[in-house]
């Protein structure tokens, strides 16, 4: 047994003994134990937020990215970095208060709070369903490569046994992904990460070094134009790499349901500050290492292993084995929180909403997990038998869950106008543009990404359709009252605004207008 | 029908030291007990490794909105007939069987948010009361020539501005 | 600077450095939030 597998298996041990210590220790009273997830402080809620999202394509996508690409690939990390930033500033308060008020569990069940009708859900549910496949497809072949790598298995029997770890994990979560492994595993992630940068900035001589060595192989590379200047001047491209993980990110049903976790909307101001920080440490990394990954291993025969294969090039044999298994536990957990958050989708969303309304607890829980085995057996027959390249996946499904929900999130809490018809067509306009302008090769045609043609169409849409339908379906008179709630700053005096109890809402707005 | 009125823990006096604690120039100028009607119910929830935990949840009838509560306290029955009640605005309202499907799904979320995919389900009702009376204290106050009503949660103190 | 040029210099220093007046300016206009929190916590 090599030694990565022996750490690979020490990680896992150790954290299922964080997982199980933290139930332990949250187990003394049943309050505590169901209340757990609602009281998430600001470091926790950024981790999460970046962790949730980024594992598996960092670690392939981003390597490859860079290693074809150079620095082009710098535009998709440069908006990425304010992904966080900017998605916990403009929604994280403002949302927080918004689910509460309305009593949201689900972030797809709030938009259909926000904006009353079943066809929110029958629309949003499957859209979401599909791309969220797609994200994990995404972690199941990276799990799978790291693991090939690791262990020298072929990549089909690699895959099965990523996947089966993966499923177990879901089953076992309860002792293993809670808060505190989560938030151990970002930081872990950022260790990690940080530590393969720095062994490959020594081996090649230092950053200025390492781009004169780039700079021989192929100048291109360090220009923001692709290794064939390809995108030079093509700013319909570049601005949507740029709007990817940058907007994109507010459209992410998976991502944003963490603003409703938070302990109080305020946690939403310290979360942003240490998304950046985290952002800044992390995110630069896999492209660097990608980058320079063509000095050490010219000839790699798949670009996207370009990350694990330097590790294993750079770093001493004992800290192959820790790094691996971060990396690995981190595309564990993110594909773990992405299969739950489908069977959630699935069993609450379309089930529950729309096929059984009686549902029982028990029903509920088979209904995920014969999503989550149905997902896992779907991702492995693709992937086993050709696999797509992990960058193009994640981008086309952020692409589309961007072009999607942007508008529907941004406008729920934003703009008092905005109402269903607008929801609905902007949800259609901008599943439908993204999908058929990338499927007809139209971005190759006209220079412009799907992402920049997509949000337009989405935006347009919302605001024609809430504007054409204002007389015949007004934004009801309780959600625009909440909308006030939401916004309300100026005039309760500051002192005394933050201490706010949320859960008393309704009650105060039920008693005021009564007296 | 059965029906439950929680005794008031935060007395007046009470209600506004926290506000006053908050904004010390706060000045109270009336304040009255309004109690709010939520359905009750008392669920025993199994969780992992056989353990069952029971939980109180309370449904509020006018917004439909589905809490978690500490174990309730009944009023003195001799105080319970100063029940002032908020009226019913008639455009929100659940029953109480739309009141107990949100109180078990949000017991059966919760658990199977820790619990995960390892959780075989179970919330099972023990106990439900039609009607739970919740105190809550609606203050008139005056803080820098500006007036304020701001409602004071009768059992925890929490607080939320109605309007001002 | 750092073998790179110039204009690849500017744009990889450029966003993130407008990402973090971005921040800096978002934590401003927020400042009332997190002297309330100490208020809080006291």
């Amino acid at each position: 047994m090599s030694l990565e597998i022996i750490f690979l298996i020490i990680y896992f041990i150790a954290m299922a003994g964080i997982g199980f210590w933290a139930m332990k220790k949250g187990q003394q009273d049943s309050e505590g134990f169901l209340l757990g997830g609602r009281s998430i402080g600001p470091g926790v809620t950024a981790l999460r937020l970046q962790s949730s999202s980024m594992s598996g394509y960092m670690f392939m996508g981003a390597g490859s990215l860079g290693y074809t690409q150079g620095y082009f690939g710098m535009w998709y990390a440069l908006g990425d970095l304010g992904g966080g930033i900017l998605n916990l500033s403009v929604l994280g308060r403002r949302m927080r208060k918004l689910s509460q008020i309305l009593g949201s569990i689900t972030s797809i069940e709030y938009l259909e709070h926000r904006y009353p009708s079943k066809w929110i859900r029958l629309i949003a549910a499957p859209v979401a369903l599909f791309c969220m496949f797609f994200y994990v497809l995404a972690q199941f072949i990276a799990g799978g490569r790291g693991l090939e790598m690791v262990t020298g298995v072929s990549f089909p029997v690699a895959l099965a046994i990523a996947i089966g770890v993966i499923v177990l994990y879901t089953f076992l979560g309860g002792y293993l992904a809670v808060a505190y492994t989560d938030f151990v595993q970002a930081i872990i992630m950022v260790v990690g990460m940080v530590w393969i940068l720095i062994a490959t900035l020594i081996a090649i001589g230092g950053f200025t070094k390492g781009n004169e060595a780039i700079g021989a192989i192929n100048p291109n590379m360090l220009t923001m134009w692709g290794a064939d200047l390809g995108f030079q001047g093509q700013w319909g491209v570049i601005i949507g790499a740029l709007l990817v993980f940058s907007i994109g990110y507010m459209g992410w049903p998976h991502v944003v349901v963490s603003h409703m976790a938070m302990k109080k909307p305020s946690v939403a101001r310290t979360a942003g500050a240490y998304s950046l920080i985290f952002n800044l440490l992390f995110i630069p990394g896999p492209y660097l290492v990608g980058m320079f990954a063509l000095i050490l291993l010219p000839n790699l025969a798949n670009p996207e292993t370009a990350i694990f294969e330097v590790a294993d090039a750079v770093l001493p044999t004992f800290a192959v084995g820790i790094v691996m298994a971060a990396i690995m536990a981190a595309i564990m957990s993110t594909a773990d929180a992405l299969l739950l958050q489908a069977g959630t989708i699935a069993s609450q969303d379309i089930y529950a909403r729309f096929i059984n309304k009686k549902m029982s607890d028990g029903q509920m829980v088979w209904v995920s997990r014969i999503t989550v085995l149905a997902l896992a057996l779907i991702g492995f027959a693709i992937a086993a038998f050709e696999p797509p390249a992990v960058a193009a996946i994640v981008i086309f499904s952020t692409t589309v869950l961007g072009s999607a929900f942007v508008p529907a999130y941004v406008c729920a809490v934003w703009w008092k106008k905005a109402n269903t018809v607008g929801a609905i067509s902007s949800m259609i306009a901008g599943t439908a543009v993204s999908v058929l302008w990338q499927v007809s090769g139209a971005p190759e045609a006209t220079g412009i990404d799907p992402m920049v043609t997509g949000i337009l169409a989405s935006t347009a849409a919302m605001i024609i359709g809430s504007l054409a339908s204002q007389a015949n379906h007004p934004v009801p008179e309780r959600i625009v009252r909440a909308l006030d709630e939401t916004a309300k700053i100026g005039p309760i005096p500051t002192k005394m605004l933050i201490g706010q109890d949320a859960l008393l809402a309704g009650q105060a707005e039920m008693a005021g207008r009564n007296e | 029908m059965s029906e439950l009125v929680l005794r008031t823990l935060v007395d007046e006096d009470y209600a506004q030291s926290i506000l006053q604690a908050k904004a010390p120039g706060l000045e109270v100028t009336s304040a009255r007990l309004r109690h709010h009607p939520f359905a009750g119910f008392i669920f025993d929830v199994s969780h992992l490794a056989g353990r069952v935990g029971r939980t109180h949840a309370l449904v509020d009838y006018y917004t439909g909105k589905a809490f978690i509560s500490g174990p309730w306290q009944a009023a003195d029955p001799d105080r319970a007939t100063q029940l002032s009640p908020v009226q019913d605005p008639q455009w929100n309202t659940i029953d109480f069987d739309t009141a107990r499907q949100k109180a078990k799904s949000l017991l059966a979320t919760a658990a199977l948010r820790r619990a995960r995919l390892a959780w075989k389900g179970g919330v099972r009702e023990h106990r439900s009361v039609n009607k739970v009376w919740k105190p809550n204290w609606v203050l008139d106050a005056k803080l820098d020539g500006k007036s304020y009503r701001i409602m004071v949660d009768g059992l925890n103190g929490g607080y939320f501005f109605i309007d001002c | 600077m750092f073998g790179l040029p110039t204009f690849t210099t500017v744009v990889i220093l450029g966003v993130p450095a407008l990402w973090v007046i971005y921040t800096a300016v978002f934590m401003w206009l927020s400042r009332g939030w997190k002297r309330e929190d100490v208020e809080d916590n006291r």
